[in-house]
């Protein structure tokens, strides 16, 4: 089996740009990424394209006015796990052979839809009786509080945290330093979750991977991926434990194991942080803490740059925005750049090993339809 | 809704278009469903295929609150209660909570109630 590795980065910032379109923002991480990898787009045999919220085909929109030689571009959507869904698809391909090297992108432009929380379909059962995203995090933060004794301020403190993190990021243009204060007086959403604690609903932005099994030309050095593990949502008709991220820790084990690692080897995590509370309950599916520990570990220091093991140093979703498409594949670009030390300000000292989680959408009876878990190292 | 035979295998779909809730003489109950081995479930099947059947289940009219949320939709919208109910036999139901004075509590005596959709459709909620 061939050994792919990621040989290049690019990215887009992250804000919002009205003015352009997730066609220009996917171009420009594309070209970031193939320069990062000293190759040209004539390299490149198949591009795999993550995209939530666009019109059809994507990848071909993006990729016209580049000029490709006509190789495959595959569009992928699966919600806010599409990037990262792309990614597992090439690594596979790139595995046995098909290709060579190959472009995985990943992009949406939140401002062409308006604006407010995402909009879900109205066939939904759940949705026709008023489910948004935020509510059902905000009941599985609820009974957390219940079982766990949790308070309102440990909530907060995941964004005032993601949010130290992410005015170091220079990529993040959407981003504002909040006290614990700030973030619980701003305007509820869906209790106990306000305005602040949710990650911010309108910002664009693309990221894209160069892959390879060739010698890289690249102008940092390559990294490994030692696990790339997708999994599906169960469907849950039962009283399932809702404080339990079932599915990010189904995956992480299968991905743990691949690697030949455990939570205690890795140096940091991007994890999928679009709400306070998905932050807490993640550090307890990937095994960083036991059930119902996780608000001591956030107090600790741990999770924090200059902690044990920092998460989310680019301020995650909460911090850097969240356009569905580019999440898991700029989760990727962050974990890429600090293992090879190119992190600036947000690096995370003697970085080996990097975890990425993403997870994707709700349907009725499934908590998550998608969760995709990334292990890379150099 | 037409049959065909391929393989030896009845290719059929049936819609059910019972009514998911109903009343009892103990009051509202919703109306799940049971297939074959699969676990029962609410809100309640719509489609069977070949000779499927499904056994109606009746959830109520009382449930145990797992846990519920108040949401604020922002501007001129009134906000509204969402909750997640748990009822015998090992069945969770999502829907509306309603509440006038404060919310009530986690592990608190639900009951099924008469509600309507955005649309006017008869449906159902939740409360103490």
């Amino acid at each position: 089996m061939n050994q792919p590795l990621i040989t290049g980065v690019g990215i887009t910032d992250f804000g919002r740009f009205p003015e352009l379109t997730e066609e220009a923002m996917a171009q420009s991480a594309i070209l970031g990424a193939l320069a990062d990898a000293g190759i040209a787009i004539a390299d490149v045999q198949a591009f795999y394209c993550g995209n939530a919220l666009g019109a059809s085909l994507p990848g071909q929109r993006s990729l016209r006015e580049m000029h490709t030689s006509g190789g495959a571009v595959y569009n992928v959507d699966n919600a806010c796990s599409s990037g990262a869904s792309a990614l597992n698809l090439a690594l596979q391909a790139l595995e046995v052979g098909q290709y060579e090297t190959v472009v995985v992108f990943g992009m949406d432009h939140l401002s062409s839809l308006g604006g407010g929380p995402l909009q879900l379909s109205q066939q939904d059962w759940n949705n026709r009786r008023g489910m948004i995203m935020p509510a059902l995090y905000a009941m599985r933060a609820k009974r957390y509080m219940h079982e766990h004794d949790v308070k309102p301020e440990t909530l907060a403190d995941i964004s005032v945290k993601n949010r130290k993190h992410g005015v170091l990021n220079p990529i993040a243009k959407f981003v504002k330093l909040a006290t614990r204060e700030e973030i619980l007086a701003s305007r509820p959403v869906a209790e106990p979750l306000t305005l602040l604690q949710c990650c911010p609903a309108v910002v664009d932005g693309a990221a894209a991977l160069v892959l390879s099994t060739k010698p890289s030309n690249g102008t940092a050095k390559p990294v490994r991926v030692l696990a790339s593990v997708v999994q599906s949502g169960l469907f849950e008709t039962a009283p399932v434990d809702m404080t339990e991220a079932e599915i990010t820790a189904r995956t992480a084990r299968l991905a743990y194991a691949k690697a030949g690692i455990g939570p205690r080897d890795l140096s940091l995590l991007e994890v999928h942080d679009a709400f306070t509370i998905s932050e807490l309950l993640y550090y307890e599916a990937l095994g960083l803490c036991d059930r119902g520990e996780a608000g001591q570990l956030l107090a600790s220091g741990a999770t924090s740059l200059g902690g044990r093991v920092p998460v989310n140093p680019s301020g995650g979703l909460l911090a850097k925005g969240h356009p569905p498409g580019a999440t898991g594949v700029a989760q990727i670009v962050e974990v890429c750049e600090q293992l090879q030390g190119r992190a600036g300000a947000r690096q995370v000292r003697g970085a080996r090993i990097g975890l990425t989680q993403v997870t994707g959408g709700g349907i009725w009876g499934v908590d998550h339809a998608a969760c995709s878990i990334h292990i890379l190292s150099l | 809704m037409a049959t065909a035979t391929r393989n030896g295998v009845i290719l059929k779909i049936s819609k059910r278009t019972e009514p998911h809730f109903r009343e009892t003489s103990a009051g509202m109950v919703l109306v799940g469903t049971r297939v074959a081995n699969q676990p029962p479930q609410f809100p309640p099947t719509v489609f069977l295929h070949g000779d499927e059947q499904a056994e109606e289940i009746e959830l109520g009219p009382t449930g145990r609150l797992y846990s519920y949320t108040v949401v604020h939709p922002g501007k001129d919208k009134a906000p509204y209660g969402l909750a997640m109910v748990d009822f015998e036999p090992d069945v969770r139901a999502f829907g509306r909570l309603l509440f006038d004075g404060p919310p009530p509590a986690i592990g608190g005596t639900l009951r099924v109630v008469p509600f309507a959709l955005p649309d006017g459709a008869p449906d159902y909620a939740f409360k103490e």
